[in-house]
């Protein structure tokens, strides 16, 4: 059985009555993911990989058709077996690392706190440092870290490479490399794909909330002769 | 899973409400003090105060005073504030990422934000009274002011008995965390609301829909007002049935009436950020 599935999965924002493609996020999207793989969804800035992440999180409603994640619709259940990364900073930075950690901990029953308390000391933070004293990208791979730390079914990343400095991209993917099981999917979206594409197995090209391509990212190479990164900036010049 | 999440609202809160609460009981203690050693001038008419000097002249009345009055302000804006930002904040901002990627209904993060606004409601009129108290006490003495207090005591358990006035108090408190508990659903509904009518003008929406709501209340309350001869006969037939009990009847009709109002407001803030979740 497929983990994740969307049938004709459509998003508008907005009024839900509009007869125009304005603000239409996604179109009919139709998608279908098995366990065990790192998916790349890639896409221009606008094209609706957010969207679809928050849809599959559960964070928006359907404008019409679905999204099942093990089989169900997106809920609590759900939610206890996905790990989500946003694109933004979704901790408040009152808090500390420790807190961070407990929160985690009393939520989510998959996060495995030894595995966090490593990483944290790889960052060289400890619990009592407070999150608004860190720099940004020490920040954004907390954020990694507690994502990460969870032993879910679906991670879904959004954006974890953007914004950070060259040293700290080789962690962040050293870490979800390292970080996720073998029995679980990982979705990263990203529209830096020469730093990702070496660890993606699937790919994921959407444009204008529609998918494009989707194929195994080893027959793409073999079969055009190009990068994931020359595929992408061929589909989507401007 | 409530129990959790109004463990973490409880510490949010607390952090900025408990240093405001400290902040007013010590301005209330000040102007006690001042107050204590102040009498009225009787020929110029004027509140004179006979403290030490290095405290310094009837200027000390006003500065305390207004001190006071400001940390009373405070208390009030502050809770007021808290109440919305916590809502908005936590469920509409950056925040809304990590709580509504939390493996919890959506039904019990309205919950917990509208118990958590009563409680934090309730314990800020607590502090409200206690600094009145306070400041009472420095006005006729705290061994008046007991003495009052006992008085109005004696008067309860002469009309309700020990328990009959345990259980007013007890009522009390419950309706007004109740009413407290009805504006915090009405806010959170207009907040969810105003989500829903504009992405870019929300926090206009947001009034407007609060106004709205208020209007609807407001009529829906004065229709019960110009009909209250049905009530008032109700009234009566209870108050032959039950006696000494009416006033307790009647107090549990103003909560359940109140608990009605907050469910109503609950279930449109529920619904619409079930049908309508968004986070831009």
């Amino acid at each position: 059985m497929s983990l994740l599935e969307c049938k004709d999965l459509t998003f508008r924002y907005g009024r839900k009555l509009a007869l125009s493609n304005q603000n239409l996020a996604l179109s009919n999207l139709n998608l279908d993911l098995e366990t065990g793989q790192i998916v790349g969804l890639l896409g221009p800035n606008g094209s609706g990989k957010t969207t679809l992440i928050k849809l599959i999180e559960g964070l928006l409603t359907p404008t019409s058709g679905q999204v099942l994640v093990d089989g169900k619709k997106p809920g609590p259940e759900t939610k206890a077996m996905v790990a989500y990364l946003p694109d933004r900073n979704f901790l408040p930075l009152y808090f500390t690392v420790g807190q961070v950690f407990d929160l985690y901990e009393d939520f989510f029953a998959d996060f495995d706190r030894k595995k966090a308390k490593s990483m944290e000391e790889e960052l060289g933070i400890t619990d009592n440092t407070r999150l608004k004293s860190m720099s940004k990208g020490t920040l954004e791979k907390l954020h990694l870290v507690v994502t990460m730390s969870r032993r879910a079914k679906i991670y879904l990343l959004d954006e974890p490479i953007a914004g950070v400095d060259p040293a700290a991209r080789d962690y962040i993917i050293r870490t979800i490399i390292g970080g996720y099981s073998p029995d679980s999917l990982v979705i990263i979206s990203t529209h830096l794909i020469a730093d990702i594409e070496n660890v993606l197995d699937d790919v994921i090209f959407i444009n204008k909330g529609e998918v494009t391509l989707h194929g195994k990212a080893d027959e793409l190479r073999e079969k055009r002769g190009l990068s994931i990164d020359d595929q992408f900036r061929e589909a989507f010049r401007c | 899973m409530l129990g959790k999440l109004m463990k973490y609202e409880f510490k949010a809160l607390a952090r900025i409400l408990l240093p405001i609460y400290l902040a007013l009981i010590a301005a209330s203690g000040l102007f006690s003090f001042v107050l204590s050693r102040s009498s009225i001038n009787e020929a110029p008419g004027v509140v004179e105060f006979h403290g030490p000097s290095w405290i310094g002249n009837n200027s000390s009345l006003i500065v305390s005073g207004t001190i006071y009055g400001f940390a009373a302000f405070l208390l009030f804006a502050v809770t007021l504030i808290m109440v919305i930002q916590r809502f908005n904040k936590n469920l509409y901002g950056d925040e809304g990422y990590l709580t509504l990627a939390l493996p919890v209904k959506l039904s019990t993060h309205v919950t917990n934000k509208v118990i958590s606004a009563a409680i934090w409601a309730v314990l800020s009129g607590i502090v409200g009274c206690v600094s009145i108290v306070i400041i009472v006490g420095g006005i006729i003495g705290y061994a008046s002011m007991l003495s009052k207090l006992a008085s109005l005591w004696n008067k309860g358990v002469q009309y309700f008995g020990v328990g009959g006035t345990v259980l007013l108090l007890v009522e009390a408190v419950l309706a007004i965390m109740v009413s407290a508990a009805s504006f915090a659903a009405k806010i959170y509904a207009a907040i969810s609301v105003g989500h829903v009518w504009s992405v870019k003008h929300t926090v206009l929406m947001s009034v407007i829909a609060f106004l709205l709501f208020d209007i609807v209340e407001s009529a829906l309350l004065s229709f019960i007002s110009i009909n209250r001869q049905w009530g008032i006969n109700v009234l009566l037939n209870i108050s032959w049935a039950v006696g000494d009990m009416t006033v307790h009847v009647a107090m549990l009709a103003v909560i359940i009436a109140d608990l009605l109002i907050a469910f109503i407001f609950w279930l449109i803030a529920w619904l619409t950020m079930k049908n309508r979740t968004s986070l831009n």
